[in-house]
């Protein structure tokens, strides 16, 4: 990479961490029902590229465990890094941003991040979340006689679902506000098969 | 961006200083990660020494995972499906899992496996290795004369022997390889006249056939560190003639 493009990458990605904790803290503050803590993951993602998302969220993910959780908070990394994997892969075509597809993206992006959260929270505490508003909607759940995995999953999609409502209302207003010579305008697309780039590359 | 990661976290080139710098933290990561092993009682310090390592070591992983493309030369999404499955990152894995609260407590012995990345990055440990591939043959030859001493010598030990001494054949195993092995802890130790000739036979055996392999391997081990200077020096010399060539042109 070029040494305009390490500041650029840099600054970006410090700016998605920064956004992440901030709105996090805002969450929590005000007791919102919400995580608001991948937003600069799937905004760094877009701009850049998938990679410096995960980056930003693995980021994110560890200043979470040392300051307010522990180590065990590492596997929500697996719903953190699907931000940027499924808004930064999906939202390309043919490596091109195309903003059509922000709905599907973040359609895709609520069905993974729900579905592993609810197995990593059965996984490590038998399916009861440890968060003040997914453990309200979970007991909520219990009572109207749902199973505890099911009031478990329906506990962490409410949060997710308002996440990805934020999401999707949040991230063209920060595209549209980054001046454009900073955007990564391709990028090699790295889920097609039948992509030329990865053909071109096999070949060599 | 992700071809770069590679180049770095990937074994250094003699060129490359970042790469190198990587190898050397990942070594000292892994071993520091360890360090919690040694305490009984968990400690703040203890516990944040402990989520670091570990966010360090996952790190690592990721970097792995996102690069599998690269390491496999295979440009597709297979690679990525694949990475999870592979040896190294299952053991990556495993090691980094009870720490995290995934595996039960009895498992943290697996957190060990992180030490791979010391064997994995060290050249030395490499020439090691290297000395076992190669030797393999004559080790194994050692290996399976001593396993037949040491079931023969047992077997002996536990039909002449009294039961007081030899209550079951594992004692008798036992016995012959602390005595083959000349360690002989002397908990367990012959009453009659043969199983004291046998005891007497193991010592000496014991002797030569600990020794044998200690040669190879030793052996071994030097013929590799002069390999490997012999090749660095090899390197030098063409990087020396590639100078010249590039300023007798330029002249």
């Amino acid at each position: 990479m070029k040494q305009n493009n390490v500041r650029r990458y840099a600054s970006f990605m410090l700016i998605g961490v920064a956004l992440n904790l901030g709105l996090y803290q805002i969450a929590h503050i005000f007791h919102l029902p919400l995580w608001m803590d991948s937003i600069g993951t799937a905004y760094v993602a877009i701009l850049l590229e998938p990679t410096a998302g995960l980056l930003v969220a693995f980021a994110t993910n560890f200043y979470q465990a040392a300051i307010i959780y522990d180590s065990s908070s590492l596997v929500y990394y697996a719903t953190s890094a699907m931000a940027a994997l499924c808004i930064g892969i999906l939202m390309r075509k043919n490596g091109e941003l195309c903003w059509k597809r922000l709905g599907k993206a973040i359609a895709c992006y609520f069905v993974c991040a729900t579905l592993i959260a609810t197995l990593l929270t059965i996984w490590r505490t038998s399916g009861v979340p440890d968060s003040g508003w997914e453990r309200s909607f979970f007991e909520t759940a219990l009572g109207w006689g749902l199973p505890a995995p099911l009031a478990c999953l329906y506990g962490t999609a409410i949060l997710k679902f308002f996440d990805s409502l934020l999401l999707l209302v949040v991230l063209p207003i920060l595209h549209t506000c980054t001046p454009k010579k900073y955007r990564t305008i391709t990028l090699p697309q790295i889920v097609s098969w039948k992509h030329p780039y990865f053909h071109s590359k096999t070949e060599e | 961006m992700r071809e770069r990661i590679y180049t770095i976290i990937e074994k250094s080139q003699d060129h490359d200083t970042i790469s190198k710098v990587y190898d050397w933290y990942i070594i000292c990561i892994a071993c520091l990660s360890v360090i919690p092993l040694m305490f009984r009682e968990s400690t703040s310090a203890i516990t944040t020494l402990e989520t670091i390592t570990v966010y360090l070591l996952f790190l690592d992983y990721i970097l792995r995972w996102i690069t599998q493309d690269y390491r496999a030369k295979k440009h597709s999404p297979w690679a990525f499906l694949i990475y999870p499955i592979t040896p190294f990152a299952i053991m990556d894995l495993i090691s980094i899992l009870p720490s995290i609260g995934l595996l039960p407590k009895s498992f943290m012995i697996l957190r060990l496996l992180r030490l791979t990345k010391v064997v994995h990055y060290s050249k030395s440990f490499q020439h090691v290795v290297n000395v076992f591939k190669n030797e393999r043959k004559t080790l194994l030859s050692v290996l399976l004369i001593a396993i037949f001493y040491i079931l023969v010598s047992a077997l002996i030990m536990f039909v002449y022997e009294p039961k007081s001494t030899f209550g079951n054949f594992f004692d008798a195993l036992y016995w012959a390889t602390t005595a083959l092995t000349t360690v002989g802890y002397g908990d367990v130790f012959p009453h009659t006249d043969i199983g004291k000739l046998i005891s007497m036979i193991s010592s000496l055996f014991g002797v030569a056939v600990i020794a044998m392999p200690a040669g190879i391997v030793t052996g071994g081990f030097l013929d590799e560190i002069h390999r490997d200077i012999e090749e660095k020096e090899k390197r030098k010399i063409e990087r020396k003639k590639a100078k010249e060539e590039a300023l007798h042109e330029t002249k």
